[in-house]
């Protein structure tokens, strides 16, 4: 009884109604993935297709599916070869990948000429947490990936425990926004100790631009499309006359006073004082029809910056997360990091792609690119780089550069404004599975083929036929 | 010297007086009078090609059409050089999206518009600050922006060809070569030359005839000038002679016609045992076939690589594959109906390529720079669409089949449906192992190339999900889950699939899912196909199924 219905289990899973099954059920969802892709991006059709739990299941019943109906054939017989090559190089194939995916890594690297690097970039994000107690250097403390939905915002924090030695330190992620707008205030620093800050209005028929403004020990720079923005701590020197239309926010040594204005035209070859500024007052700057005034200024404030989640894309988006550390809130953009003091300790929270190292220097000593003649349209781009202190290597498309277990692949590179280029991104990619995957791909090949041409069963009909052919 | 001055001076006062108001409307230079000026080389693209190649390329730009009014695209390009005053106010200029044109405060009804409405458009400007940006951002554009681009296009051509910029014909001096391999403009060459020139444009705008006849030799000696510049920079003749020639012959249009006609000659051999009748049918499936590889050849030639990098030299390939297979199966069991189906398919494929040059680029066009490697390319490529060639012959013949269900409302003694099942799952076989083979060798370029076997890129994606469709149908077979007739219906309900992959991934899924309503490149048809294929096949298992219950009951 019980071994006749696992038998009748096992004839249930071989058949060919459930092959059928899972194939069209594979194209559907393949299919919803590439619509996923073109609506939203790679990275979501990836994480909510492809690599979800759900396919993973699919295709294990796929290769149960294989295993059986190869079985169920039995006792073999020749004319079953290339059934069994097929199947066995789909399973083959399948597991391949499987090590691929968790094995392998995949990532990549920019660098500039002249610079090297040994971290390969994978997408893959990461919360780090680093702490240094009284003035001593920092030690990592925690590294985690956080895996979230792109799709969605956090339901539930996450909730992690970390410290040395039975210290229990709480972290949490309270909130997730895959896409979030940033809004910066400016509250009003009593002490004394923040930086001047407007709030200004740019307005014009093209565009309206409206922002606070903040005067940092760095000089702060900002940039509206082909405008840059810039709030010294002087006025600016007649002499530095910059090549790209400028603005000058600029504060006296009294900084309590109403900052001044100067303008540079596009193309114009001196500085254009326009004096203090005066609250309300509306100004206008000289380019097109644009009008600048401020409505409100801060000598000492500092910023408070604020996230609020975005449903759709925007040109200025973030992926933030919110985080709390023994009590105290933080917002980490990706790729950005912050400090919590606590006590004696200082925290350092860093909210990024994970990196490897490889375990050598990747020198990029030129990146060429050619060019169709006569076009600005690239023909073909090369890095010239020194591996691990090795000799030079010239790595292009097409023609990737092995080193340890690592293959280096030309992958794209970024220009300048001006097209010259400023990085060479290679792809650093390690894959254990690679030879089981081009194995399981050949057998797969060869058993079609031996299938569908040396199977006697169809020869009755092509023989048919071919007695009946007349010309 | 002064001889020439003189000479060019006379000429030039008298065109200037009587230059004709309407460029199309006078007398045209016989082809003959235009040989030279055709075959002068120019750089452009990031090649350099015959005269009148780049001619063909503008007119279709400018036009939408090579023959603009059917006139030689050679005399039209050198007439808006040289007489672009009056050009501006010609009626040439397409543009066919109507919502631009609405907001560009142009007449919807109109296709053509002079230079001069456009460029005074008030929102012209504004709009390619909005596209400008968009590109910036690296935006998908929607066809709106697609065809602002073209706009874009088509203006900074006309502004290049009339300014001299874009025509680039004489070759830098090895020193200049050493810093930059561009050829020098019409407007950056020397008094001597600049003279030269002016000659052969005094002699094209001249109204005598007997003046005009000489132009070609203007040409030559300015030639002579130019080659002697750089004499290794400059093409051998006779590959711009050939290309010249493969523009002209329009080898494929002849093709197409040839195989026209070979559908009504084979179509009569079903009914009629005459056997002249179906070896004259297959002679001229023959002579399209062999039309077709002599154009594959030439433009293998004059590109110096694979024919299959863009949608149109694509769509001519699939055409051909799916001919080669037909003839193949044909020459085995000689039932026509495959070779008609082949001949039917191919001739579709090539009417399309033919027919739509503002969709499909006929140009010969550089490549990516990923995409540069012969090997590769060929290998890959071409097994893919020799697999989609498989599969569209196995779709037409399952049309023929559920064709005559429609038409006849029954199978007839001269097509069986088990006989035309076996044909599509013939040729659906061959299709399986090379999409899976064309498959798995773009995974392994992938890796070669970029180190990622798989990755899950649309393309790739969806060749895999058309190959699932085919496996599916191939699986159901085997288990007699389906019928002859449902055989049939699942080879033309799979190619849906090919098509997506084919087409749709590049067309549809590439312009993203933000355009609304308006079709681009072709999706409005291929939404109609897809559509009446889908009804076509109900409609036909309908009709089957109907009268497979009245057999019963009889």
């Amino acid at each position: 009884m019980f071994w006749n219905f696992l038998y009748r289990v096992f004839r249930f899973l071989a058949s060919l109604e459930v092959a059928v099954f899972i194939i069209l059920s594979l194209a559907v969802i393949l299919a919803t993935g590439t619509i996923y892709e073109s609506k939203y991006s790679a990275e979501i059709a990836s994480k909510l297709v492809y690599r979800s739990i759900w396919m993973q299941m699919l295709l294990w019943i796929f290769i149960v599916n294989l295993t059986a109906a190869a079985f169920s054939r039995l006792p073999w017989r020749k004319h079953h070869v290339g059934f069994l090559i097929t199947h066995l190089g789909i399973i083959i194939l399948l597991l391949g990948s499987f090590i691929t995916q968790r094995k392998g890594i995949d990532g990549s690297m920019m660098i500039a000429p002249g610079s090297s690097s040994r971290f390969v970039r994978i997408n893959e994000n990461m919360l780090n947490v680093f702490r240094a107690v009284k003035g001593k250097s920092y030690d990592l403390l925690f590294s985690e990936r956080l895996d979230f939905n792109p799709m969605e915002q956090l339901k539930d924090p996450v909730h992690f425990t970390i410290g040395k030695d039975g210290e229990k330190i709480g972290l949490d992620v309270l909130s997730y926004y895959p896409k979030a707008s940033r809004t910066v205030l400016a509250t009003a620093d009593a002490s004394g100790k923040g930086v001047p800050a407007l709030h200004f209005t740019l307005r014009g028929s093209r565009a309206t631009i409206s922002d606070w403004f903040f005067q940092s020990d760095l000089g702060n720079t900002r940039q509206y499309g082909p405008a840059e923005f810039r709030f010294l701590k002087a006025k600016p020197d007649p002499k530095m006359v910059p090549d790209r239309p400028t603005l000058f926010v600029y504060t006296g040594a009294d900084k309590s006073a109403m900052p001044s204005l100067a303008v540079v035209g596009r193309g114009a070859k001196e500085i254009r004082y326009l004096g203090q500024l005066t609250l309300g007052k509306a100004i206008p700057l000289g380019w097109m029809d644009f009008e600048f005034f401020v409505d409100e200024y801060k000598p000492s404030a500092n910023p408070q910056v604020s996230y609020s989640p975005l449903d759709h894309s925007a040109p200025e988006s973030y992926e933030v997360i919110l985080a709390q550390l023994d009590g105290e809130k933080l917002w980490l953009e990706l790729g950005a990091s912050g400090q919590i003091a606590r006590g004696d300790s200082l925290y350092y929270l860093q909210y990024t792609k994970k990196e490897i190292d490889i375990g050598f220097e990747l020198l990029l000593k030129k990146f060429v690119i050619g060019y169709y003649q006569g076009t600005t349209r690239p023909q073909s781009y090369s890095s010239l780089v020194q591996a691990g202190g090795g000799v030079d290597t010239e790595i292009s498309m097409n023609h990737p550069l092995k080193q340890n277990d690592f293959t280096i692949y030309q992958s794209s590179y970024e220009t300048d404004e001006s097209g010259n280029p400023r990085y060479s991104v290679l792809s650093v990619n390690q894959d254990p599975g690679r030879w089981i995957k081009y194995s399981g791909a050949l057998m797969i090949v060869l058993g079609i083929i031996s299938m569908f041409y040396f199977k006697p069963k169809y020869s009755g009909d092509h023989k048919m036929l071919k007695k009946e052919a007349r010309v | 010297m002064r001889k020439i001055l003189l000479l060019a001076l006379c000429l030039f006062s008298v065109v200037s007086e009587a230059a004709p108001s309407d460029p199309l409307k006078r007398d045209w230079f016989k082809p003959a009078e235009l040989k030279e000026v055709s075959l002068y080389a120019i750089q452009s693209g990031g090649r350099v090609k015959p005269f009148d190649t780049f001619a063909r390329e503008g007119m279709s730009l400018l036009t939408g059409k090579e023959y603009f009014q059917g006139k030689n695209p050679v005399e039209l390009v050198l007439s808006i050089l040289f007489e672009a005053q009056v050009w501006q106010k010609v009626e040439f200029i397409q543009i066919s999206h109507i919502p631009l044109k609405k907001d560009l405060g142009l007449d919807e009804k109109k296709l053509f518009f002079t230079p001069d409405e456009v460029e005074h458009s008030v929102r012209l400007m504004p709009l390619f600050g909005e596209l400008d940006a968009k590109q910036r951002n690296q935006e998908k554009l929607n066809p709106y922006f697609q065809a602002l681009q073209r706009l874009g296009n088509q203006l900074t051509f006309l502004q290049d060809l009339v300014s001299g910029r874009a025509v680039r014909l004489v070759p830098p001096t090895q020193e200049q070569y050493n810093k930059s391999d561009a050829w020098m403009g019409l407007d950056q060459l020397n008094e001597d030359m600049k003279l030269r020139f002016m000659l052969v444009a005094a002699t094209f705008s001249n109204e005598n005839p007997l003046i005009r006849s000489h132009m070609d030799e203007h040409v030559k000696k300015f030639h002579d000038l130019a080659v002697a510049v750089n004499p290794s920079l400059y093409p051998n003749r006779s590959d711009l002679e050939l290309e010249f020639f493969f523009s002209k012959a329009h080898l494929f249009r002849w093709a197409w016609i040839v195989a026209l006609l070979g559908i009504f000659v084979l179509s009569a051999a079903i009914w009629s045992e005459d056997k002249k009748i179906y070896w004259s049918g297959m002679g001229l499936y023959a002579v399209s076939f062999t039309l077709q590889i002599v154009g594959f050849v030439i433009r293998c030639l004059i590109a110096g690589r694979p024919p299959v990098s863009n949608m149109y030299e694509s769509i001519l390939w699939v055409g051909f594959g799916a001919m080669l297979f037909g003839l193949v199966l044909e020459l085995i069991y000689r039932k026509r109906i495959i070779a008609i189906g082949a001949l039917v398919f191919c001739v579709l494929t090539l009417v399309i390529a033919d027919n739509i040059s503002g969709i499909l680029d006929a140009g010969i066009h550089p490549l990516e720079p990923v995409l540069r490697s012969n090997l590769w390319l060929t290998i890959h490529v071409l097994t893919i669409t020799l697999g989609y060639a498989a599969f569209s012959l196995s779709m037409i013949i399952g049309n023929i089949g559920l064709g005559q269900i429609v038409v006849l409302g029954r199978e007839s003694e001269k097509l069986r449906m088990s006989n035309l099942a076996f044909f599509a799952y013939r040729a659906v076989q061959v299709g399986v192992v090379l999409l899976a083979a064309g498959t798995i060798l773009g995974g392994v370029w992938a890796d070669y190339s970029w180190g990622r076997f798989w990755g899950w890129d649309p393309k790739e994606t969806w060749a895999l999900i058309a190959l699932l469709g085919y496996l599916a149908l191939v699986h159901a077979r085997f288990r007699g889950m389906v019928s002859h007739f449902g055989f049939l219906a699942g080879c033309v309900t799979a190619f849906l699939g090919v098509l997506m992959a084919w087409y749709g991934v590049n067309f549809v899924l590439g312009v993203g899912l933000h355009s609304y309503g308006f079709s681009s490149g072709g999706v409005g048809v291929v939404a109609t196909y897809t559509s009446i294929q889908f009804l076509f096949v109900l409609y036909a298992a309908w009709l089957w199924k109907r009268n497979r219950q009245q057999k019963k009951v009889a």
